[in-house]
């Protein structure tokens, strides 16, 4: 066991099993999200499982392999909300530090254990609740945090100390639902609650050979006990008010635009209709995955 | 005369430049544009290989492309046709992509450098492909014998060289039936992206039993004229675009592979992929064996120039080495398409415009050469402070020796897809620990990969243990040996785990640079063997400028970068001094 102790003041933190205890105050709603995420951990990591596999499975997903690409050999990163980790661990290559942080101890310990079989010794996970999060303001390069904010009580809050964590100059990469791809998915929800039967869910029909990561998007997509949705324009507010300049979105708001090489490029325009145009495409685009996107900013100097 | 040959279309794509019947320079479109595999236009290129030799378009003799497009767009036609109802899915899809700017070639290379229509040539693709493989190759006379996926409609074709007399094709085999399809099919219900998946399935093959050789030879028929036909009912890539594989396969082999899911080794199913790898592996030895040891005897000649993707297969290729009857076998550094550029334009030299051959300098380094000075310049940029260094060899093989990882630029570029000491990650060979460390801090690849060894020619047959002409097909990488079994546990990180290597042997007059850094390792350690990898990182095309060089170096772990007489050392990991190991 580990005992750390804040650099500022005199608390002192317990480590069970290697993973730091950084939570202070307990609310109720956030107690909830919590135990909902204690049941099962999810993704897990599959039996015999190596490095190699885990970069196979991320070759599924454009997105992770055009963040790793976007982000220097040397960055201090944190994944707010880390989960089980398979992003951190993912990103935690070349002389990155990467710290993964989850209200779940859970989906940490799972997470702990990859890191250990895998043989990441750059990587740490601690356990916290991202609005006190007891990591130390202003000093990463990255901020991650996508499928997150959206299950706290207030997003707009939980972003401020999202911010703050950033070094100034730093990258906020936010992955949010999105009010219009979610519509799909909403329509979804509301059939189900009248009839008891999900139409047309194009991931439960995937996964239909795969009980277990079937039963996940099941959980986390329909019967989450906390859920938000945000336009474009509502997260450039956000960032607006945390001095955090607003850089794209991903997929890309311009219409007819390529995907980008670097995701921390600026985009080289930024129209309100334009971006709302785009957002009512992914209602078709984004809205079989759950309506997910990626919104990046730069803290500024 | 000058001559620019253009591949383009379908994979890689690349241009090269012929003057006088010598290459002077040609290079991979993805090298340039940087991304993985180009099969656009290669324009890039193109401007660079006029701008090495200081040439405008207007003086250029001739333009040749690598196939016929018209004659290409025939057989998916044709096969549209043949396979009707089925085909009516893709043909849309199809027609999309032929009718574009694939099948108007001719119009885009006069109005994208700007000559005139006259002076455009096509060859066929096998005839490129032959081209390639012989004119080359250090032979005066040689069979030759191409096969890959498809071209227009030719997928293998056999025929015989004379540097005097010119080419003669003898026959050829046409699309459907194609061996690199066979493969191909395999590499995509394994789960792998077809044409750069075929390496993880010979990878595969190594860790299995053959067992179900019986099963893939059903779905190849043997033809009287001693060729084959592949059974049409277990494939579908004719007909779609979606799949290759028929309903009928899958019922023989099971279901495909999830390309997502890791393959476990330990699993009865991991087992089983392996065994189809072997197996498929084993039929296309079997192919490839036939035909050429027929080619011997109806050509009784002692060479032999292997052309096309398949010709990648080194496994295959040393195999027919050793029992072909052919005492010597030459593959080309790019048997692929991107070798086709410079085939193409060696064709038309040769062939259409029936020029004396003249001889070929005998080397892979047709590309762009790095600076070190670049380097110099960048770290500075970067806040690092580089070491220019005077005895080069000595110094890298010192930091080899202390177990380092090496990026390594030297020279111009290789053509084709392998790393031959100018582009290479290099480190030490002898524990299986740093092929660990290299995956887990650069490559990535999946544990059934394995790793090359490079050694100075001369001292090759200390360590591995190579057929007659086995130096000479190792020169670009293209055999895999046995390493002699006294040597396997101190070669570790490069030895497969069936016992063989896939060699580049060194030779001091191609590559001397390479070469001394070996015999100084060598030196060092007593063993003049390094690992030898490509210098990218997973899903990237090799580097090609030092800024490519050094910002690989810098998103990856490998220790020391080296570009001409400049040397870059990675800071010390931050994360070392951050976070405390934990003491369990």
């Amino acid at each position: 066991m580990i005992e750390l102790s804040c650099a500022r003041c005199t608390i002192q933190y317990d480590a069970p099993g290697g993973i730091p205890d950084l939570r202070l105050d307990k609310d109720l709603r956030t107690e909830r999200v919590r135990a909902f995420y204690k049941v099962a951990p999810f993704p897990g990591y599959p039996v015999r499982d190596s490095l190699s596999g885990l970069r196979a499975r991320a070759g599924r997903s454009a997105f992770a392999q055009l963040l790793d690409r976007s982000i220097e050999g040397d960055a201090v990163i944190v994944e707010v909300g880390c989960g089980t980790g398979q992003l951190s661990l993912y990103l935690a290559t070349a002389d990155r530090i990467v710290i993964g942080a989850d209200l779940s101890r859970a989906s940490l310990s799972l997470a702990q254990d990859a890191a250990r079989r895998y043989g990441l010794s750059a990587v740490r996970f601690v356990e916290t609740d991202l609005r006190a999060p007891g990591l130390q303001a202003g000093c990463f390069d990255v901020v991650i945090s996508s499928g997150v904010l959206h299950h706290t009580p207030d997003p707009r809050a939980s972003f401020k100390a999202l911010a703050r964590l950033a070094k100034p100059g730093g990258v906020i990469v936010l992955g949010l639902y999105n009010t219009f791809a979610r519509i799909p998915l909403r329509l979804r929800r509301a059939f189900r609650k009248l009839t008891g039967v999900i139409p047309f869910d194009p991931v439960l029909r995937d996964r239909k050979s795969e009980p277990e990561r079937r039963e996940a998007w099941l959980r986390d997509q329909y019967e989450h006990p906390e859920e938000h949705r945000h336009t474009l324009a509502e997260v450039q507010g956000w960032f607006r008010e945390n001095e955090v300049k607003y850089l794209r979105a991903y997929p890309s708001p311009m219409l007819a635009d390529e995907p980008p090489d670097n995701l921390f490029a600026p985009l080289e325009d930024d129209w309100p209709l334009e971006n709302l145009l785009a957002q009512l495409s992914w209602a078709r685009t984004l809205g079989h995955e759950g309506g997910l996107f990626i919104a990046v900013g730069r803290r500024r100097l | 005369m000058r001559i620019l040959g253009i591949s383009a279309h379908y994979h890689d794509s690349a241009a090269g430049l012929l003057i006088d019947g010598v290459p002077v320079c040609s290079v991979e479109e993805e090298r340039l544009s940087r991304r993985k595999n180009d099969a656009a236009f290669p324009l890039l290129a193109i401007e660079w290989c006029l701008e090495q030799a200081g040439l405008e378009p207007e003086a250029l003799d001739a333009v040749v492309f690598y196939e016929k497009p018209m004659l290409k767009f025939d057989r998916i036609l044709n096969m549209a046709l043949r396979t009707f109802p089925r085909s009516w899915r893709s043909f849309p899809q199809a027609m999309k992509n032929s009718l574009g700017e694939k099948l108007w070639v001719k119009g885009i290379i006069a109005s994208q450098l700007g000559i005139a229509g006259s002076k455009i040539l096509f060859t066929e693709h096998h005839q490129s492909h032959a081209a390639a493989a012989f004119y080359p190759s250090p032979f005066d006379e040689a069979a030759i014998l191409t096969a890959d996926g498809v071209g227009e409609w030719a997928t293998l074709s056999v025929g015989r060289g004379s540097k005097a007399r010119g080419i003669e094709m003898l026959r050829e085999l046409r699309f459907p039936h194609s061996l690199g399809m066979l493969y191909s099919t395999f590499t995509a219900w394994l789960g792998f992206p077809v044409n750069e998946g075929e390496y993880k399935v010979m990878g595969l093959a190594s860790y299995g039993e053959p067992s179900l050789a019986d099963e893939v030879r059903r779905t190849v028929l043997p033809a009287a004229d001693g060729s084959f036909r592949l059974d049409l009912d277990y494939f579908d890539f004719h007909a779609s675009a979606k799949r290759s594989y028929s309903d009928k396969f899958t019922a023989l082999f099971g279901a495909p592979r999830e390309p997502w899911d890791p393959i476990d080794l330990g699993t009865a199913e991991g087992k089983r992929y392996a065994d189809v790898a072997a197996s498929v592996q084993l039929v296309l030895e079997e192919l490839l064996l036939g035909l050429a040891q027929r080619l011997q005897r109806e050509t009784a000649l002692k060479a032999l120039c292997l052309g096309g993707g398949v010709a990648l297969n080194g496994v295959a290729n040393a195999l027919l080495l050793r029992e072909s009857g052919f005492g010597q076998i030459y593959v080309p550094s790019a048997p692929g398409d991107a070798g086709c550029a410079l085939g193409a334009a060696l064709w038309a030299d040769r062939i259409h415009f029936r020029r004396p051959h003249v001889p070929i300098p005998d080397h892979p380094y047709w590309g762009p050469v790095i600076d070190g000075k670049d380097l110099l310049r960048i770290a500075a940029e970067d806040g690092l402070e580089c070491e220019t260094l005077q005895d080069v060899p000595a110094r890298v093989a010192d930091e080899l020796a202390r177990g380092r990882i090496v990026g390594w630029m030297q020279g111009a570029s290789e053509l084709g897809p392998r790393a031959l000491g100018n582009r290479s990650i290099l480190a030490a060979p002898h524990d299986a620990a740093m092929r660990d460390k290299l995956n887990r801090g650069i490559k990535y690849r999946e544990e059934f990969r394995p790793f090359a060894p490079a050694v100075p020619v001369e001292q090759a047959r200390r360590f591995f243990d190579l057929p007659e002409g086995g130096e000479r097909l190792g020169r670009f990488m293209s055999g895999v040996f046995k390493v002699r079994p006294e040597w396997r546990d101190k070669l570790g990180a490069v030895t497969h785990v069936d016992g063989t290597a896939r060699v580049q042997t060194v030779d001091r007059a191609t590559a001397p640079l390479f070469h001394a850094l070996l015999e100084a390792y060598g030196a060092r350690t007593g063993i003049p063997v390094l690992l030898n990898t490509s210098f990218n990182l997973a899903g990237e095309p090799i580097v090609n400028k030092a800024v490519e060089g050094y910002s690989t170096f810098r998103r990856s772990g490998i220790d020391v970068l080296v570009a001409g007489t400049t040397l870059a050392t990675r800071r010390k990991g931050a994360s070392d001094a951050m976070l405390p190991r934990e003491a369990t």
